[in-house]
């Protein structure tokens, strides 16, 4: 069955620089794909060429087995020939407009009769319950609803896809949390097809079925929002994902008999060095790897544990009360570890302790 | 801390005293003189009349020059929207060629006063005796069919040229200040190009085309630059040519030359109602404070017309008129075409060194604008400093009072007030005229520029010791030096433009280089052209200086 929504070999420069360098996916009909990065990764970009927004200079764009983007056809559809919905990062509600102005707008460009029109938009503004707000002045309306205004009229006329700029990141933490939750019944309660740009991880890992996190122009990994922490590819994912602590080393055997666990050496041999025995994402003996170790996968201990492996001792540089855990920055003699205990632990500073590392969790990744 | 609440109290004090110092001051400045003509229209020798009006009745012709001045205006308007619109949307939102270079041409017309622009059209398109005219006919181009320069049509088109800048700068300012997403996301829900650009762009940027329309309709009603210059020869009166005649044609009739004053007032106010009632108190705030970057329009092939129309403009308000008054100031005289045989460096050595009324208007427009624009520019200071808390909207609205009034009529009211003071017939009383008049100009921009700095930076003066002097001194002059430097120039600039005014104002001796302009019309083309051509090149001069010294703050500014 071919993809609802397909991007082939997307490049697009600005100047010298390629801010998309070939990026290809897919989404499925019905799916909320997130498009996942820093600041200037070219999510956006990649966005605004699936709206047309933007003309690409290579690659091609599909819509529900309709081609709106073929560089090498010289094929550009306009954005308002491909049927979409956009909610913007301003809301962009047009300020000369009353709220059912502003919604009715899609439909009115469709041409459709006016009773048909106020129906649809009485639904819509239902839809995001904002049902009797139709006559006032948009621009008399707070940040959240106006954001539900630009929802509306994004969804009235049943778009293919809803486009989404990082939507959500000018409203304050509390109301951002609760529109999450209302973008994501939304969703499905229309079983739209969309695409959602977002910088913030937290925002992504709540909204999307699938997350593709972008970096510098390219994809660097796609997947579920469990996948990517749990086993995220590239060191790129693993840091913007959640923290990590990345602990340089080089596996010295296969433990076939744990799967494909691998043994790493940490330090250089001798004393200092110790071993972790971690899962492995296709590294061999003798290869350079890098260990990812999140916060939480660490139990600290007072007294050092009877283990052979999985034990990094440090001392406490800092420790910071946060209400749900505390953090602890330990100086080791590979790198300053950040970890998380319980939130009743309390650590003196400069005391020894003894890290047990969980390594059915911890993964290693070839070096870069 | 007793001392400190107490410093903080005088200070108040010392605040408060400047301010209305200040408020009073520009309060009587500007309702003395617009009190002694209302005074005027219903008095004649001392006496309570309304002669003036019935005189107004009985004239054989102010009906007629009511119905011009409002077609006059009217047209003018709407003509300097289909122009300036077009030409700020193009420059700024489309993929137009070599639009850094038409972005500066398009707005050269403001620095060029519309009297010098009629002139030289007059040189170009008379009956006959015209370079275009001349031109034209010998192609074969059917007399008949040439325009009449004299007609009203033409004062219209030729003021709608030379006052489109103005709404070209409007719409630049708010297109510039337009979130772009407003557009895509009108694209993205289905709506075409055009129809984006009609029922978002300019539905969006319409409050603020409407202030522009209205500011040049109130322009047009008091303008006696092209109605003296194309509109007197073609026998065609408005209301401020009437008044002109009516005050410095013997006998004069000044209660009747002040009852016309009134009646071009509420002209000009049908003008602010009119955009009232429109706009109601509907404000749309696209503004989200940051400056947009935003897409151009990709115009494919048509980019070539939409250069073509904006190099056309340029040759028509800006190349076309300085080219032919080059031409003719190198003649001895004007024949009707440059020859090589007549040509001389003359007419500028001496209307420059020897010719006593020009060499002394140019000393006089330098000293008095100058003058004039400091003062301006100091009093906007110290008003947009204390104002910026109290009494912001009592200050917004004195200031903004002489934009209501007609420019003719506003000098009939500065000659009403002084004519029994010793500054009448001097160059003080000008300087007045153009302080009062165009104080607004300087405000706005330093105000503008007071109200983005934040009041923290002073207040933490204000905390850390500083007195309110100290603090403005030290805090916000620096601060606001750059500002300080554009609102000057631009009073300059728009100072040695004034004509309306200082025609009501001037007496021998005390001419002004756009008073000459008229005194020399009919007498030697050839001298006029080379005084308008110095004339603007001091003006573009000043341009070239302000355009340095904006693009330099809006770095300092980015930083």
């Amino acid at each position: 069955m071919a993809k609802f929504v397909a991007v082939r070999g997307l490049r697009k420069r600005y100047g010298d620089a390629w801010v998309v360098d070939d990026v290809s996916f897919e989404v499925e009909e019905g799916e909320l794909l997130v498009l996942l990065g820093p600041s200037g990764c070219g999510k956006t970009t990649t966005l605004r060429c699936v709206g047309g927004l933007e003309r690409p200079e290579e690659g091609e764009i599909i819509i529900d087995s309709e081609e709106v983007t073929n560089v090498a056809r010289g094929l550009f559809l306009q954005p308002e020939a491909r049927g979409m919905g956009m909610v913007a990062q301003s809301y962009a509600i047009w300020p000369h407009m009353s709220v059912y102005e502003n919604v009715a707008f899609p439909l009115k460009m469709r041409r459709e009769s006016n009773s048909s029109i106020s129906d649809r938009v009485h639904e819509a503004l239902d839809v995001v319950r904002l049902g009797e707000l139709g006559e006032r002045n948009a621009t008399d309306l707070s940040g959240g609803q106006q954001q539900r205004v630009a929802l509306a009229r994004a969804i009235v006329a049943r778009p293919k896809v809803l486009l989404f700029d990082e939507p959500l990141s000018n409203l304050d933490a509390k109301l951002r949390e609760d529109m999450r939750y209302l973008l994501k019944d939304i969703q499905r309660e229309i079983k739209v097809t969309a695409v959602y740009v977002t910088h913030d991880q937290a925002e992504a890992m709540a909204l999307g079925d699938e997350l593709l996190v972008m970096n510098a122009g390219k994809i660097e990994q796609r997947g579920s929002a469990r996948s990517l922490y749990c086993e995220p590819t590239t060191h790129f994912v693993a840091g913007f994902i959640g923290s990590a602590n990345l602990i340089d080393g080089m596996v010295v055997s296969e433990e076939s008999e744990n799967g494909n666990a691998v043994l790493v050496r940490v330090g250089e041999e001798g004393a200092s060095a110790c071993s972790l025995q971690v899962l492995s994402l296709g590294t061999s003996v003798g290869d350079a790897v890098t260990v990812i170790v999140r916060p939480e996968w660490v139990k600290i201990n007072q007294e050092k544990p009877e283990m052979r492996h999985n034990v990094i001792s440090g001392t406490v540089h800092k420790c910071q009360y946060l209400g749900d855990r505390t953090e602890v920055l330990v100086n080791t003699d590979y790198t300053q570890m950040r970890v998380w205990a319980d939130g009743a632990a309390t650590f003196e500073n400069g005391v020894t302790i003894h890290m047990e590392i969980d390594g059915s969790k911890c993964i290693a990744l070839p070096a870069s | 801390m007793l001392a400190l609440g107490q410093r903080l109290r005088t200070n108040v004090r010392t605040e408060r005293l400047v301010f209305w110092t200040a408020a009073a001051l520009l309060s009587f400045a500007i309702l003395y003189p617009a009190s002694m003509s209302v005074y005027a229209a219903f008095t004649d020798k001392g006496a309570f009349s309304l002669g003036g009006f019935e005189r107004v009745l009985r004239h054989p012709s102010v009906g007629k020059e009511i119905v011009t001045t409002l077609l006059f205006a009217a047209g003018a308007t709407l003509g300097a929207t289909f122009i300036g619109v077009p030409l700020a949307w193009i420059n700024s939102r489309t993929d137009v060629p070599g639009r850094q270079l038409l972005e500066i041409l398009c707005v050269i017309p403001l620095f060029i006063s519309a009297f010098v622009g009629a002139m030289a059209w007059r040189l170009l398109l008379v009956p006959r005796a015209g370079m275009l005219t001349k031109v034209l006919t010998d192609w074969g181009w059917p007399p008949e069919l040439l325009p009449d320069v004299y007609s009203i049509t033409s004062m219209i088109v030729i003021q709608s040229i030379f006052y489109s800048p103005f709404m070209y700068l409007y719409t630049v300012a708010s297109l510039r200040q337009m979130d772009p997403s407003l557009e895509e996301v009108a694209r993205i829900h289905g709506a075409g190009q055009w129809q984006t650009l009609w029922r978002i762009t300019l539905s969006l940027n319409g409050p603020a085309l409407l202030s522009g329309m209205v500011l040049v309709f109130v322009f047009t009603v008091g303008t006696l630059e092209i109605p003296m210059a194309l509109g007197v020869a073609g026998g065609n009166y408005v209301l401020a040519t009437r008044i002109w005649t009516l005050m410095s044609n013997y006998p004069q009739d000044l209660t009747m030359a002040a009852s016309l004053g009134i009646l071009a007032i509420l002209i000009a106010g049908t003008g602010l109602w009119i955009q009232r009632r429109i706009l109601g108190d509907r404000k749309f705030t696209t503004v989200s404070g940051k400056g947009y970057r935003a897409r151009r329009i990709n115009l494919g092939r048509w980019r070539w017309v939409a250069f073509g129309t904006v190099l056309s403009y340029v040759i028509i308000a800006v190349i076309a008129p300085l080219l032919v008054l080059v031409l003719v100031g190198l003649q001895k005289y004007w024949a009707g075409a440059f020859k090589l045989d007549l040509f001389t460096l003359d007419n500028f050595r001496s209307v420059m060194f020897e010719y006593d009324v020009t060499r002394r208007a140019i000393l006089n427009s330098l000293i008095g604008c100058s003058a004039a624009a400091t003062i301006a520019v100091f009093m906007s200071v110290i008003l947009s400093q204390t104002a910026s808390r109290r009494g912001e909207s009592l200050m917004g609205l004195l200031v903004l009072l002489p934009i209501a009034i007609p420019g003719a009529v506003f000098g009939m009211m500065v000659l009403f007030a002084f004519v029994r003071t010793p500054i009448y017939n001097t160059l003080y009383i000008i300087i007045f005229a153009y302080v009062i008049g165009y104080f607004y100009l300087a405000y706005r921009t330093i105000h503008s520029v007071r109200l983005s700095i934040h009041d923290e930076l002073e207040q933490s003066a204000r905390i850390h010791g500083a007195t309110w002097w100290k603090s403005t001194q030290k805090i916000l002059l620096p601060l606001l030096k750059p500002g300080i430097f554009s609102a000057w120039l631009m009073t300059f600039v728009v100072l040695v433009r004034e004509f309306s005014s200082v025609m009501f104002l001037y007496r021998n001796g005390t001419e002004v280089m756009s008073v000459v302009f008229f005194l020399l019309m009919e007498r030697h083309s050839a001298r006029l052209a080379a005084f308008m051509v110095i004339q603007t090149a001091i003006l573009l001069l000043v341009m070239v200086i302000f355009q340095r010294i904006s693009y330099r703050n809006s770095e300092t500014i980015a930083v």
